[in-house]
């Protein structure tokens, strides 16, 4: 159980580098968008490719990387109603069958844009940002690190809950600053 | 993939046909029924849609005996704009309706050179420009021609569609008649030779999605487009265009249907030439869809105030600067292609020599330019 | 496999994976891979699933969604919401009602500058609940109140409700935003009627508050009041003027509020982490389930089963009322189980061609859905503004769930029977546009 803290320690670690990464990103996004408004509105120029580099660069920065923690972080919906009126025991089964669901769903995933993140490596994907190529390619490796940032996640929910008989489907007291108190 | 001229009638497959060939010429009873996938980011109203895409099916049908049947999927529901490419290499769908290789330039790298500015020109001119060029032996790079270079090596059978008429350049606000008159515009523009000739007119180039356009030109936070008229109607435009400039044309928004090679390679030959034949048939009806959508549009913008003013009628001035820019968009689209390896001053010739044979007029200047950009890059 | 034993298939695990307590993105998931496959169509996953990913994040038009977001978090974190509260305690000299009609408008104002109704919702948990907890409200109308006014978000402009409901029908978004207006400012009346109702019945059996005043710096006071109309000047006069783009409006009302939030000399280094976490955190909800409702949706389109409801519904084609009663139950259903957005995404392409057909305005039944979609907010199971709500002030949500189902009630019939009855409501203003 320790050396399972521990290892989630790690996995918070990343995802906090990855929330920093977003958090920039949503400040660089306002920044860069604002400026461009400026731009156009004050002088008769405007910055070129604002449109194509926010939606292609900064957007997916600041989102894919920081899916898992939303995941973490419990904000994500589902529906108890059901399964909290099921006897413990039927409630313990459920929160291992549940994280089993997820890596399925986010391993199929992950193999899939795997796949065309390869392809886009092949064609050296790009996109046009006035009459200047930019590369894209290397951008879609990004839902494959999303990806395994979640499998990995549930991952810990699923060994958790296994070893404590846990039945939420959060890995529960690593919050950052609980991290020192669990370990 | 060169068997795509043959005529109908020359069909003398006979297997073991029980019947012989049908009112078309073709004799499809030897072959087993077909169903095509079809993937569109169009909507069932869109000119190519209506005027093409859809008679095509009917008459492909039609023409196979009810043979070949359509599986369809529309308004990118199945596949999203501008991902098509991907559909058909993954087999996602058989035919892409369009494929639109001017989004695309990793894949098709000159895709947008139809987007340079002419003097004259019409749907059916760039419709037929487009079969030439599809059509042309002439050698681009490698021993190979425009369509192997581009299309086939890239795993694409391409046919082309009913390309709509030119974009015209449209203001909500202002006329044009001095230079000094298009600094300040706030202009949408979405292709590189837009890009290069709005710069070299001093407008501000804007980019907004298609259905940010009404927003944002009803507000004026941009004051026009590069579109082709029938176009403003699909977007509510035609309620905001006041001006617009005729007989110059800023390019055309050129696409086709495109087929997956592997999926077109396998299919037997007769169901080959009725593809063919059938797109061959539709696409005039399809090129006047676009010239009835334009005059409807052109004549609710006029109801409405709006003007349309001849480019010759200008300020000769003015023309002689906008011609300018026009040929400077020519050179240094082919100079960008020509830096990134890619044969920009021949593609430039060869579609310029396609839309010429087709009836269209270059802008003056443009011919001496390409000649000193072939005489620079050489053979 | 036919094509209806594969809708039943992905039906029945749609239903045992909802009610099993799977999140509902990846429940999306899943039943459109297990639906993709029992149509016998799993060749096509890989080229289906590979890049949808990517390409629902990087679209320009979701930026709206963080920067709204963040919008919000900035005007909350400097603590702007709270000295409006204390001072309309101590104009009001402490009068409840006063202060509940008080986070109504306040969530209809912060709608008008936050897309997200769980943005608002959140913020309001964080500002309001508290307040009026504190001048006596029971936890339970506290929390469903906020929640309401939360909720307003999703229909007063700029709402990102309609933005997706815009992008997927390709409905004039800016049209769409003066449409809304009347319906919300109407939602929020109700919602107002709606906690003065509940304070009557709770105030018969609770002696009155002796009233105390509480201190508000002046300054804060006249600092916190401009910084409100600041940023609604910037956004509305920013938009309607055409200096920007709603898009970009997005944007700079978050660097509006980042100035102010620097004048009043708020930045500090957790300031922005707080910020940028739940910014990060709500946008990644809200695109995880975007992308799982693209991929059920994939499944949707290959299973043709809009067209199986459009020919379902042909016999009724001639009583479009009807038809419009039908879609709005099936609405109110979806979205009383899911996010908003995901029921947008996943429902616009299967009624858009009935809808087409009947010659029904897409923008008028934008707005029904979208203010379905706020009521939904409200609605358990999946109630994400009552979420919101308990989620920041920590309490159980089955109280406030009672409460908050009888505004959503009382507001679908008195402002949705409107919409309906008279569809001027939604389509007076928009038609003054040009
Ligand atoms: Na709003
Ligand atoms: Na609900």
């Amino acid at each position: 159980m320790k050396t399972l803290d521990q290892l989630y320690a790690i996995h918070s670690k990343i995802k906090n580098i990855f929330l920093a990464l977003g958090g920039a990103g949503v400040f660089v996004m306002m920044l860069y968008i604002t400026v461009d408004v400026l731009v156009r509105n004050l002088s008769n120029t405007a910055l070129i490719g604002t449109f194509e580099i926010v939606s292609y660069y900064i957007m997916p920065l600041t989102i894919l990387p920081s899916m898992c923690l939303a995941l973490a972080s419990g904000v994500m919906p589902r529906i108890v109603a059901m399964t909290n009126r099921l006897p413990q025991k039927a409630q313990r089964i459920d929160a291992i069958i549940l994280p089993i669901l997820e890596i399925a769903a986010y391993v199929l995933m992950c193999r899939f844009s795997i796949k065309y993140a390869i392809s886009a490596t092949n064609d050296q994907l790009t996109f046009i940002a006035g009459t200047t190529s930019l590369p894209v390619w290397f951008m879609y490796y990004l839902p494959p690190v999303a990806y395994v940032m979640m499998t990995v996640e549930s991952l810990f929910v699923l060994l958790k809950n296994i070893l404590t008989g846990n039945t939420t489907i959060l890995y529960k007291g690593v919050d950052p600053d609980e991290e020192n108190a669990s370990i | 993939g060169s068997k795509t001229d043959a005529p109908a009638q020359d069909n003398s497959n006979d297997a073991t046909a029980s019947s012989g060939p049908n009112s078309y010429g073709y004799d499809v009873s030897a072959e087993a029924p077909l169903k095509i996938v079809s993937t569109s980011a169009l909507n069932a109203t869109h000119c190519c849609y209506a005027g093409f895409y859809q008679p095509f099916m009917d008459l492909v049908t039609e023409m196979s005996d009810g043979k070949i049947t359509w599986e369809t999927y529309m308004s990118g529901e199945l596949v999203e704009g501008g991902k098509e490419y991907d559909a058909l290499r993954d087999g996602v769908a058989d035919v892409a309706m369009p494929l639109t290789p001017i989004y695309d330039t990793s894949r098709f790298p000159a895709g947008d050179v139809p987007q340079l500015p002419i003097k004259v020109s019409t749907s059916e001119i760039v419709s037929n420009a487009y079969v030439d060029l599809l059509n042309s032996t002439e050698e681009i790079a490698d021993g190979k021609n425009f369509n192997q270079l581009y299309f086939e090596d890239n795993g694409v059978h391409f046919i082309a569609h009913n390309n709509p008429p030119r974009n015209a350049i449209s203001t909500t606000t202002k006329d044009i008649t001095t230079m000094s008159d298009w600094s300040g515009l706030i202009i949408r523009t979405s292709s590189r030779p837009q890009q290069f000739l709005a710069t070299d007119l001093g407008i501000t180039p804007l980019n907004v999605t298609a259905y940010d356009l009404y927003d944002t030109l009803s507000r004026g936070t941009a004051d026009g487009g590069f579109q082709q008229i029938p176009d403003w109607a699909s977007y509510g435009l035609d309620e905001l265009y006041k001006y617009a400039i005729e007989g110059l044309s800023f390019g055309h928004f050129t696409a086709g249907m495109g087929w997956s090679k592997d999926f077109w390679d396998s299919l037997p030959e007769v169901y080959q030439q009725i593809l063919t034949d059938a797109a061959d048939r539709v696409r005039p009806d399809g090129c006047a869809y676009w010239d009835e959508k334009t005059k409807e549009v052109k004549a609710t913008v006029e109801s409405r105030g709006g003007k349309f003013v001849e480019y010759t009628s200008l300020p000769q001035e003015l023309q002689d600067k906008v011609n300018a820019a026009c040929v400077n968009t020519w050179v240094q689209y082919a100079e960008m292609l020509e830096d990134s390896g890619v044969p920009g001053a021949k593609i430039c010739k060869l579609w310029r020599d396609c839309m010429v044979q087709n009836g269209a007029e270059m802008i003056d200047g443009v011919d001496e330019a390409l000649d000193g950009l072939i005489e620079k890059y050489g053979a | 496999m036919s094509t209806g034993a594969a809708i039943l298939i992905a039906g029945i695990t749609l239903i045992v994976l909802l009610l099993g307590g799977l999140y509902i993105h990846s429940m999306l998931l899943a039943v459109g891979i297990v639906g993709i496959i029992a149509l016998g169509k799993s060749a096509l996953l890989s080229g289906l699933l590979s890049y949808t990913t990517f390409t629902t994040v990087a679209t320009y038009s979701m930026t709206t969604i963080p920067l709204y977001v963040l919008c919000a978090q900035l005007i909350l974190e400097a603590g702007v919401v709270e000295d409006l509260f204390n001072i309309l305690y101590n104009i009001s000299k402490g009068r409840k009602g006063v202060l509940g009609t008080f986070c109504c408008i306040l969530g209809a104002f912060l709608g008008a500058v936050c897309g997200s109704g769980t943005a608002t919702s959140a913020a309001l948990g964080q500002a309001a609940y508290p307040q009026l907890v504190k001048r006596g409200y029971s936890s339970d109308l506290a929390a469903a109140t906020s929640a309401s006014a939360g909720s307003l978000a999703g229909i007063i402009p700029p709402s990102v409700t309609i933005i997706v409901y815009g992008i997927t029908t390709e409905t004039p978004i800016g049209r769409m935003f003066v449409a809304s207006l009347i319906p919300g400012i109407l939602t929020t009346l109700v919602f107002i009627g709606c906690n003065l109702f509940f304070l009557n019945r709770e105030g018969k059996n609770k002696p009155v508050e002796t009233f105390k005043p509480v201190h508000v710096d002046r300054k804060n006071a006249i600092v916190s009041i401009t910084v409100a109309c600041i940023i609604a000047i910037t956004i509305f006069g920013g938009i309607y003027s055409g200096f920007m783009t709603a898009t970009e409006a997005g944007a700079v009302s978050a660097t509006v509020a980042f100035i102010c939030a620097l004048c009043l000399k708020k930045v500090t280094k957790d300031f922005l982490i707080r910020s940028a976490k739940s910014t990060v955190n709500i946008t990644a909800m809200v695109m995880l389930i975007m992308i799982g409702a693209k991929i059920f949706g994939k499944f949707m389109s290959l299973s043709k089963v809009s067209d199986a409801f459009v020919e379902l519904l042909q016999p009724l084609m001639s009583q479009p009322k009807i038809i419009l009663c039908i879609c709005i139950l099936v609405y109110f259903i979806l979205f009383m189980l899911m996010e908003g957005t995901a029921v947008i995404v996943m429902t616009t392409p299967v009624l858009l061609p009935v809808m087409q057909q009947m010659n029904v305005d897409l923008l008028w039944f934008g707005i029904i859905v979208c203010f379905c979609c706020v009521i939904g907010q409200l609605t358990p199971p999946v109630g994400v503004c009552v979420y919101s709500v308990c989620g920041t002030a920590g309490i159980p949500v089955e109280g406030p769930f009672k409460k908050s189902m009888i505004f959503a009630l009382v507001a679908t019939v008195i402002v949705g029977g409107l919409m309906v009855l008279f569809p001027q409501v939604v389509t007076y203003l928009p038609s003054m546009m040009l």
